[in-house]
């Protein structure tokens, strides 16, 4: 009996790791990014979620089941008002449970993406990161990432997007650079 | 005198190109190329070309938001002579894959004899029965996922993150699908939505899909999504 209890326990105990390692950090905020498009569509969140996104950050939730990500996504200028920030929990295959807007964003300049949303561009370049995990310094960027952030910069001479992605299992930062319509041009490490 | 020959040469060979061009896209050497067996020939029709061709391979561009709709008769036979010049003659369509060899013979065959919408012996030749879309997911993806989706949803595609066979539409973190919920999904929204993030993509040359068929998917979903 004691033995069977020992297996069962084993079994749920690795069940429920598994669960917890079901998608990575970096997934979960490029679901984030998803997420934030959903509502818009459905019209539960204000539209500059999604034209105006500047940072997705992400916490990994201990003892809360279902829930197993937390991520926060900042706007750089609200519709109207005070900046908010959106919080999204996750389960842990990257499903969203649920979001509530909280108080206590800080305005940012409008970085104005006219082509694709901001929100479009947060998601192709985070596509980069999960396209390539098989690349030993992307995966800890796709595993451990913290926070994205989404800017504009000038690379090459073009405008262009730039995601940034950090890490808790590194000091370096992952910089992916995608072109205003929507598609990659570059990625690096860089310290 | 080098130069004579040099010049010379390139007009040799830029007449072999137009001789072979002209010589390839003749009618006689299409009448020879796409032949049918002549009891294949006397059932071609409108019916049989649509099966053949149109659905698989035209309507997912060229539905009712595309420039030209190749979903009616009498849409098709009003652009005859486009779709004989870009498939035949300049081979700029379809964009996406060649036509086998057996639709071309199909679509030539058929556009040689006038394109008619019976066939010569309608009289003996059962008619084409064309499946229509019903609100379940095997029909919805004969439907519309084999046709407008598959080429980038498949796992070496631009779509390969969002496979589309029914488990993993249930299963998305995505909530792709929300049994009881159509309004909610995100089938169903990316279906609907007029912006660049519009399903089938409109940037890749898709037409969007019709009323009819969003409102078969809605009734699947709102049905429970089970088969």
């Amino acid at each position: 009996m004691k033995a069977v209890l020992a297996i069962v326990s084993t079994l749920v105990f690795t069940g429920s790791v598994i669960a917890q390692a079901a998608v990575s950090s970096a997934k979960a905020i490029e679901l984030s990014a998803h997420r934030v498009d959903r509502l818009v569509a459905l019209s539960k969140i204000d539209a500059s979620f999604q034209k105006k996104l500047s940072k997705i950050e992400v916490t990994v939730v201990q003892n809360q089941a279902p829930v197993a990500f937390k991520t926060v996504v900042t706007q750089s200028q609200p519709a109207q008002g005070k900046p908010m920030q959106l919080e999204i929990s996750l389960d842990a295959d990257g499903k969203a449970l649920a979001h509530k807007l909280i108080s206590g964003g800080v305005a940012g300049p409008d970085l104005g993406f006219s082509g694709k949303s901001a929100g479009e561009l947060a998601e192709n370049a985070l596509h980069y990161v999960l396209d390539n995990v098989a690349n030993g310094k992307i995966a800890l960027f796709d595993k451990a990432a913290t926070n994205f952030t989404l800017t504009k910069v000038t690379y090459q001479g073009e405008t262009v997007a730039l995601g940034q992605l950090r890490s808790s299992a590194t000091t370096e930062k992952l910089n992916v650079y995608v072109k205003l319509d929507g598609k990659f041009l570059a990625a690096e490490v860089v310290p | 005198m080098k130069l004579h020959k040099v010049i010379f040469f390139i007009l040799g060979i830029s007449f072999t190109g137009c001789n072979y061009t002209v010589v390839k896209s003749s009618p006689e050497n299409l009448n020879e190329m796409f032949s049918l067996p002549e009891d294949q020939l006397s059932t071609l029709s409108y019916g049989v070309v649509t099966k053949k061709v149109l659905d698989s391979r035209c309507v997912s561009c060229h539905g009712t938001s595309g420039n030209i709709n190749l979903e009616t008769y009498s849409e098709v036979f009003k652009n005859i002579d486009l779709i004989k010049k870009s498939v035949f003659e300049t081979k700029t369509m379809p964009k996406k894959g060649n036509l086998t060899q057996e639709e071309l013979s199909y679509l030539w065959n058929w556009i040689r004899m006038g394109a008619p919408e019976r066939a010569e012996n309608a009289s003996t030749t059962p008619p084409i029965e064309v499946e229509p879309m019903v609100a379940t997911f095997e029909s919805i993806n004969k439907h519309v996922i084999q046709i407008s989706c598959k080429d980038c949803h498949k796992p070496t595609g631009t779509g390969k993150r969002i496979p589309l066979d029914l488990k993993s539409l249930l299963d998305s973190p995505l909530e792709l699908i929300i049994p009881g919920n159509p309004a909610e999904s995100g089938l169903v929204l990316a279906l609907e939505r007029a912006d660049d993030k519009r399903m089938p993509p409109a940037e890749e040359g898709y037409s969007a899909l019709n009323d009819e068929a969003i409102a078969l998917i809605r009734k699947w979903i709102e049905n429970g999504a089970k088969d």
